[in-house]
């Protein structure tokens, strides 16, 4: 993404030119607007003309439109962006308070107005515009009868297939139909493969699996290359890792995350780092549970006493259209700061973003710990749900 | 004892609301205030016992005392909410004006000081009616009311209270003495047993005569009969009384025939239907209206009624008779232990010394193994039969074999022990009834493999929460420890101690010193010198012919997990798994779930040689099957009984054990849902209390976290709707683990299907 103006002023309303150059800047937009902006980008409006017989006409006009934003959805799977609102500066196509939906395109600008520009907001633009923190990674987790093929971007996981296939098992006489089914099996994973990894862009693609399906596919994968004479595999050889995981399941991305072999080549991306966090929480909640605490209730209790050292939050609840909910936890996130705790946004689209969530999205390490907030609790949580 | 108990303002709804997290149920009575009788013992922590304070004490043994627990809850329970209906709640008082209700409450009052609780409050209130609120006369009549006849009925049903030797025991006596006078004697409590069972007969008008009090009884008696086999018949009249009873107090007028119409009827029912109900009657019992409604309509995908299962009735028992009645009886074998320590040879040269491997396939083998320069596999390529594993050394996944011993046909599963492939194991100790732990005798071994991270450790604990009871360990390769009983002993002495925290009992393990490779003491006993100086006990064969088969629900309503599904001859497909209840023949129809595709069984094929066209609960088939599209069968789907459908959910509550883990369970956490052929992705929805380890009592409600060795009461969700039966209903499908990165974090019980 690129800043191409910002003008805030000192109460933090302003605006900010930007243009979006992929599919993880659409990412990045998604979590910045909030219904309530204004967003000002160029757009195509079916407009219907009535001439002075009575006739009417109706062209397609590429126009400007600064629309107030009501809804904003995101599809991750073609990292595209929909914005609803209604306009608010009348031009001759569009009158004021229609309504309208852009669909903001890579490498075209947009200009957001916000009456109130928080600190997260702003951090996240910042990171956007970083064009250090760039590391793509493909993944392919798989056990027998069971793939994913994942695409890792530093604020993104991306699911680009799942293939499951199913296989007979060992102990009939003649295996030829299980010899079948694995090949079957991968030869579907290799055209996932082909189809939604693009090699130039990516720098590592990590196959895991537990047992030998790795290994047995990756020979499958390359003996197939040879015999298909495909060279775009045969030069990428070098790009594949095999790791071990416990399951074919998505969510045991995070074990692979966390594996030191792959975390030096990951070393800079986000979802390495939010990886290794969230497992210091977990193993802090194992071992020492009066200094890791998780729901607001409990971390804002925490904050009050500025006992928070990392601050673990989803970029969900910044999403939230509820504008003192979103204000609540920005005050959380600027109060840490200010304390010279650590504020670590997970991205809700990575394994561990999603494993935060389910644990409502906001956690937090302690400098010492507080069991006074767990019994208060106890004392308050006597009435039933 | 109204008065005491206060039945008119007690809040019903606060109670129920913890009936459902039903292992409060046995525990309503506060123990606390008596003194503990000898039964108890057993279930209070005691430091002395503390090291045996394994998983396994609270995991059911086979006397599954947890759910005989929840039934005496249930009928104490049930007890007392008969008590209640029939002496106060639904006795009405006759219009009173204000003066005569002050009279009739100084009255009793007196009355209450003279006679104590005995007397129900509607007794007394009738009988100062009567009497125009006079003290004495009504003293007197009270006094004077008593006939012989409940007395010699309350005795009988303490005479059966005594026999069951349950542990309702201590509670039933408890009840009375708590209400009554604290000088009573045990004769007392006997007559105030008496008295409480008469009031509903002097109450004609309240409860019809006759019904109401034999009905507890010959519940109870019905109890003593079924509750090792069928526990949860006797829980349905249960709730439904409690249901009826709770409506009283809130002030509902209740039709005492009404009320009394389920008990009876299922009393009427006889024992075969309500197996065969059962199934389908307890799912809703469990839960509230909702689910009964549920029920009623049809949770699966079937639009029309559905089709019977075949169009001739089969009588199922003397079916079974007739084909197995003789010969032999099947036993499913289970053989576990860490990677590496000789399960497949093992079990191959067993195979090869019951002459079930030809000489010249073992010749083969012989050959190739030795050009792979791995020939001390030889025996492991019996079972080990894919390119993969042998060029690896590794068993990936179960093979299966059958053999048969003196007496039982055997049907042996042999898991591999590497652990990225225990997904793998659970599928097959799933099946089992016992098991085999082989362990590695030589020196380093067997200590690499029992220390944590060993799978001998992992194993051992998941087929105890599997349900596997009996065990044999092989304690394997003793020749290259130059058969010294000293090592044997060693082996034993530290397994026994772990063994006993797991949950098995010393009776049920036995240990065979071995070698897989020579073949000692496999089958022949071994004529070595150094080893017949010291054992003279079993061969393995032998051992593995004296473990006890189980019983099998052979006329309960079909359920089968499908295991491998396969392309058969022709255009059909091959379904196969193990049986786990009833009875399947060809040209069957069965429900395939969670798809609900109807597909007719053209042929069912079992191991056993000569039974052809029919299997029954607990064989391993394989069933041809048509009708249905093959794409829509998947490994881990049920097939079942049209009639009678397995429950569909996609979230449950489970009780869990929380083993030994290091990052605690929380909510939200994502885990691996292993059930029967199934690995399914789950999250922890819900912490709903954390329970006791040993009492199962609560100890918190709603923890933060669960961290290890504990055990909890949980709700889990999974990405689809799954087939999951209660733990309570089908003991082997009702049992589930839960792994996450590579470890096993807690195994559980099924207690109840959750409604979305």
């Amino acid at each position: 993404m690129k800043l191409v103006n910002r003008y805030i002023d000192k109460d933090g309303r302003g605006r900010m030119g930007l243009v979006p150059d992929e599919g993880e800047d659409m990412w990045h937009t998604y979590n910045i607007i909030a219904a309530g902006d204004r967003l000002r980008a160029t757009t195509i409006r079916k407009v219907l003309q009535e001439s002075a017989t009575g006739s009417s006409t109706s062209s397609r006009v590429r126009t400007t439109i600064t629309i107030q934003v009501e809804a904003v959805t995101f599809d991750t799977g073609a990292c595209m962006l929909r914005v609803k609102g209604r306009n608010v500066e009348e031009n001759r196509y569009i009158k004021m308070g229609a309504y309208h939906t852009v669909d903001l395109e890579p490498n075209r600008k947009f200009t957001l107005f916000k009456e109130e520009w928080d600190s997260v907001a702003i951090e996240r633009v910042d990171s956007a515009c970083d064009p250090t923190k760039h590391a793509d990674l493909a993944a392919v987790i798989m056990q027998e009868g069971l793939a994913f093929v994942c695409l890792i971007t530093s604020a993104m996981t991306v699911d680009r297939a799942k293939i499951d296939v199913n296989i007979p098992k060992k102990g009939k006489a003649d295996d030829t139909q299980r010899k079948k089914a694995v090949a079957k099996f991968f030869d579907q994973v290799t055209a996932a493969i082909l189809r939604h990894l693009n090699f130039e862009v990516v720098k590592a693609v990590i196959v895991a699996s537990p047992g030998f399906v790795k290994d047995q596919f990756f020979e499958y994968l390359m003996k197939n290359a040879v015999q298909t004479d495909n060279k775009l595999l045969q030069e990428n050889r070098g790009k594949f890792v095999l790791l071990h995981s416990s399951s074919g399941f998505k969510h045991s991305l995070r074990e692979i995350l966390e594996d030191p072999n792959i975390a030096v080549r990951l070393a800079d991306t986000k979802a390495a780092g939010e990886t290794k966090a969230l497992q210091q929480f977990m193993n802090i909640l194992g071992t020492d549970p009066d200094r890791a605490y998780y729901g607001i209730k409990h971390v804002e209790r925490a904050n009050d006493s500025q006992a928070i050292e990392t601050l673990l939050v989803s970029d969900t609840l910044f999403r939230s259209s509820d504008i003192d909910e979103r204000r609540r936890y920005v005050r959380l996130v600027d109060s840490v700061k200010e304390n010279g705790g650590d504020v670590k946004i997970f991205s809700s689209l990575h394994v561990s973003g999603e494993q935060l969530d389910q644990m409502t999205g906001v956690a937090a390490l302690l400098r010492f710990p507080m069991p006074e907030i767990e019994e208060e609790d106890h004392a308050l949580d006597s009435d039933p749900e | 004892m109204s008065r005491h108990r206060d039945v008119r303002n007690l809040d019903y709804d606060e109670e129920y609301d913890e009936a459902y997290d039903d292992d409060v149920y046995g525990h309503s009575v506060d123990d606390n205030e008596y003194g503990v009788s000898p039964g108890m013992e057993q279930y209070l922590y005691s430091r002395s016992r503390e090291n045996s304070h394994g998983f396994g004490l609270y995991l059911p043994t086979s006397e599954d005392i947890k759910e005989e627990d929840e039934v005496n809850g249930q009928l104490e329970r049930q007890d007392s909410d008969d008590r209640s209906r029939h002496d106060s709640s639904s006795y009405e008082k006759p219009p009173l004006s204000s003066e005569e209700e002050t009279l009739l409450c100084s009255v009793l009052d007196e009355l209450r000081n003279i006679l104590g609780d005995k007397y129900s409050e509607a007794e007394l209130t009738r009988t100062a009616i009567t009497h125009n609120f006079q003290l004495e006369a009504s003293l007197n009549a009270l006094l004077n009311m008593s006939s012989p006849t409940p007395v010699a009925a309350a005795a009988a049903a303490a005479v059966t209270a005594t026999t069951t030797t349950n542990q309702s025991l201590p509670q039933r006596e408890k009840r009375p003495r708590s209400r009554g006078g604290s000088t009573n004697t045990p004769a007392a409590e006997v007559k105030q047993l008496s008295l409480s069972s008469r009031q509903p007969q002097n109450q004609g008008q309240a409860a019809p005569p006759g019904l109401s009090t034999p009905e507890p009884k010959s519940q109870q008696q019905q109890m003593v009969v079924t509750a090792r086999s069928t526990p949860v018949v006797v829980a349905t009249p249960a709730k439904g009384a409690g249901t009826a009873s709770s409506k009283v107090v809130r002030g509902f007028v209740l039709d005492s025939e009404d009320s009394a119409s389920p008990a009876s009827y299922n009393n009427s029912v006889s024992t075969e239907d309500q197996e065969a109900k059962r199934s389908r009657s307890s799912t809703p019992v469990r839960g509230n209206n909702k689910e009964r409604d549920k029920e009623s309509t049809p949770s699966t995908p079937l639009a029309k009624p559905p089709p019977k299962i075949r169009d001739k009735t089969v009588d199922v028992c003397s079916e079974y008779q007739e084909q197995r009645g003789s010969g032999k009886t099947l036993l499913n074998l289970v053989v576990v232990g860490h990677v590496d320590a000789g399960k497949s040879t093992l079990m191959g040269h067993l195979l090869y010394l019951k002459g079930n491997v030809a000489q010249r396939t073992m010749h083969k083998y012989e050959q190739e193994s030795r050009k792979l320069g791995k020939q001390s596999f030889m025996y492991a390529w019996v079972l080990d039969d894919t390119e993969e594993e042998r060029s690896r050394g590794v068993t990936v996944d179960v093979a299966q074999r059958v053999f048969e011993t003196e007496s039982k046909v055997v049907t042996l599963l042999d898991a591999p022990g590497h652990r990225d492939f225990i997904p793998n194991m659970i599928t097959g100790a799933a099946r089992a009834d016992v098991a085999i732990l082989v362990v590695d005798a030589s020196t380093g071994a067997f200590e690499a493999g029992f220390e944590s991270g060993g799978q001998t450790r992992e194993h051992a604990i998941l087929i105890r929460s599997l349900g596997v009871s009996q065990l044999t360990v092989a304690v394997n390769k003793l020749d290259t420890a130059d058969w010294s009983e000293e090592r044997f002993r060693e082996v034993k002495h530290s397994l026994r101690q772990f063994l006993k925290t797991v949950g098995f009992r010393d009776a049920d393990v036995v240990y065979i010193p071995c070698s897989g490779l020579t073949g000692e003491n496999l089958v022949e006993p071994s004529k070595n010198q150094n080893f017949c100086a010291w054992y003279s006990g079993p061969t393995l064969l032998q051992a593995i012919d004296n473990m006890t088969v189980p019983e099998r629900g052979v006329v309960r309503p079909v359920r089968m997990c499908v295991g491998d599904v396969y392309k058969g001859q022709g255009s059909s497909m091959c379904v196969s798994g193990r049986l786990d209840t009833g009875y399947v023949q060809a040209s069957d129809r069965l429900l395939l779930l969670p798809q609900g595709d109807v597909l007719n069984v053209k042929n069912v094929q079992t191991d056993r040689a000569g039974a052809m066209g029919s299997a029954f609960a607990g064989d391993h088939v394989t069933l041809t099957v048509g009708g249905v599209d093959p794409s829509v069968l998947h490994i881990g789907d049920f097939l079942c009984d049209p009639a009678h459908p397995i429950p569909l959910t996609s979230r449950v509550q489970g009780r869990i054990v929380v083993f030994n883990i290091i990052v605690p369970l929380i909510k939200g956490a994502q885990v691996d849902f292993h059930y029967q052929a199934t690995t399914e992705p789950a999250r922890i929805r819900k912490l709903v209390s954390q329970l006791h380890k040993t009492t199962g009592q609560l100890v918190k409600s709603r923890p933060r976290a669960l961290v290890k060795n504990t055990a909890a009461l949980v709700e889990l969700e999974f990405t689809r709707p799954l087939c999951l039966e209660l733990f309570r209903d089908y003991k082997d499908l009702g049992r589930f683990m839960l792994r996450s990165s590579g470890s096993t974090i807690a195994a559980g019980l099924i207690t109840q299907v959750c409604m979305q």
